[in-house]
């Protein structure tokens, strides 16, 4: 009991600073702003009744949804092929490809993006090999629509979505392919009945995250995206730094907030049963 | 493309040269940018390493039942959208005048580079051996000598990736700094942003490989040190 005393003491004074920290400079301007949408004197919701009658900002959270949800069903497909992939490697090749997969979190995302740019401007690298070779006459519209805001976070997030189905394909013992094969089943049996239900953990993980990124993006739809494709959190930079309109700046980032954490929640309980697996 | 002479784009240069480097180095805004940045990301290397260390060590020692909340709290700056964290600071810090400060950007990027000192001291913390703390302490051992002669040396390599890792992510932040960074202090990243989106600037190409070598440098100072560390025992 004495033990366990001193050791709760010792976590308490490890943790002041670091909460305090976190406190002042984290949850209280964040508490502040939810505060702040409601009304600085009386309560008052019709900030978040505009987000839903204004057709322009329900279409851009209309908007902001889709391309998440276009994103991560792309993530997940790519992701689970490039995984499947990946895990049937040798374990020198398996590393390597690990390797490569997380080379990018070491770049600039800003740089990436202007990279994506350089590739899709009309006279950027696809336009010019395809006007050069004289397939087409002029360059394509690839930049400032849904397309380049969607290839570009595809590439941004693959990497979150790949690893945890990764994980949880390389978690499967290989008995139980064999077993299965064994029995009589043919590979794709083999695959939808063993294999897949056994990924769907670590799938689940991988949609969220990708979905859960997906609905804060800021850069890409910025930069790739003109005022077309505007998202949620240019709509809240807009509205900060624009039109000062404060309170519906905040009515957005609540609600962007609130989704965020409620599949974030989501997130943490499916992740003990993905790791679960893992010990399996 | 940085290490061209023309501005069309072309993979392989047709007229290979440093001017775009040369213009970036004597550019007296763009430097002012590079310095700002250095210095930002220096602090929140100190501090993100520091506080991010402390909080993994509280969390170690916290009974099981709080562990989970405490550490989800901690790591939540990376579950919030960055838009919502720089929106709602940007609104405190106008009151208190801290927009375009130092602090004020060193701040928050403290805020977003904890989770990841967070995480991997954690995870180095909890491989340790406590048998080691515990032989330390029936010898006779304050709890501070036990950490300075027993657990620092063998988290060391940890806090240096940690700190490097803080430093990336101050460097490379785009999103708080557009909001703090005012007229006055533009880091590098918002002087990019800016250059990216609405000026033309040659210029660009080299500054991007700029921005992408500096952590690419940073990764080899560790494992510079896990060489020296294994080199001198």
């Amino acid at each position: 009991m004495n033990r366990y005393l001193r050791s709760y003491g010792a976590a308490v004074a490890l943790l002041a600073f670091p909460a305090a920290f976190l406190a002042v400079f984290f949850l209280l301007p964040i508490a502040g702003s939810i505060a702040q949408s409601v009304g600085s004197t009386a309560l008052d919701f019709s900030h978040y009744r505009r987000l839903i009658e204004v057709p322009l900002y329900r279409s851009v959270f209309l908007r902001t949804l889709e391309v998440a949800l276009i994103v991560c069903v792309i993530c997940l497909i790519m992701g689970y092929l490039c995984a499947y992939f990946i895990a049937s490697l040798d374990s020198k090749w398996r590393t390597i490809a690990i390797g490569l997969i997380s080379f990018p979190f070491m770049l600039s995302v800003l740089v990436r993006n202007y990279v994506w740019t350089l590739i899709l401007q009309d006279t950027g690298l696809i336009n010019r090999l395809l006007v050069d070779s004289g397939l087409i006459l002029l360059p394509l519209e690839l930049m400032y629509n849904r397309f380049a805001v969607v290839v570009a976070m595809v590439n941004m997030l693959l990497p979150y979505a790949i690893l945890p189905i990764l994980s949880s394909l390389l978690a499967i013992p290989l008995e139980l392919k064999t077993a299965s094969s064994s029995l009589g089943a043919s590979e794709m049996r083999t695959f939808i009945r063993v294999t897949l239900p056994l990924t769907v953990p670590g799938a689940a993980v991988a949609a969220l995250l990708t979905f859960i990124m997906g609905l804060g993006f800021y850069i890409t739809p910025a930069m790739l995206g003109g005022t077309r494709e505007m998202m949620v959190a240019n709509l809240i930079a807009f509205n900060v730094k624009e039109v000062l309109n404060w309170s519906l700046a905040f009515a957005l980032s609540t609600s962007l907030l609130a989704s965020t954490l409620i599949l974030y929640m989501i997130y943490r309980a499916l992740l003990p049963q993905a790791v679960v697996l893992k010990a399996v | 493309m940085s290490f061209n002479d023309s501005t069309r784009f072309e993979i392989v240069p047709s007229h290979p040269s440093l001017t775009q480097y040369r213009l970036f180095f004597s550019d007296e805004k763009w430097m002012e940018s590079f310095w700002l940045s250095v210095k930002v990301a220096s602090i929140v290397m100190i501090s993100a390493t520091v506080l991010g260390t402390l909080a993994a060590m509280g969390i170690m020692r916290l009974p099981a039942r709080l562990r989970g909340i405490t550490e989800a709290v901690f790591m939540s700056p990376q579950i919030v959208p960055s838009v919502v964290i720089a929106a709602s600071a940007y609104f405190i810090f106008i009151e208190l005048g801290m927009v375009g400060t130092v602090t004020g950007i060193a701040v928050m990027h403290t805020v977003v580079g904890l989770p990841f000192v967070v995480v991997i001291m954690g995870s180095r913390l909890q491989s340790l051996s406590p048998d080691l703390g515990q032989a330390s302490a029936n010898l006779g051992a304050q709890p501070w000598q036990t950490f300075w002669r027993v657990t620092l040396p063998q988290i060391s390599t940890a806090l240096v990736g940690s700190a490097l890792l803080a430093f990336h992510v101050s460097f490379d932040e785009v999103i708080l700094s557009l909001f703090l960074s005012g007229a006055r202090n533009k880091t590098l990243p918002v002087r990019l942003w800016d250059g990216i989106l609405f000026e033309v600037t040659p210029l660009l190409p080299a500054i991007s490989t700029v921005v992408l070598i500096v952590p690419v440098m940073g990764t080899l100072i560790l494992f510079l040190f896990r060489r020296w560390r294994a080199i001198s025992g």
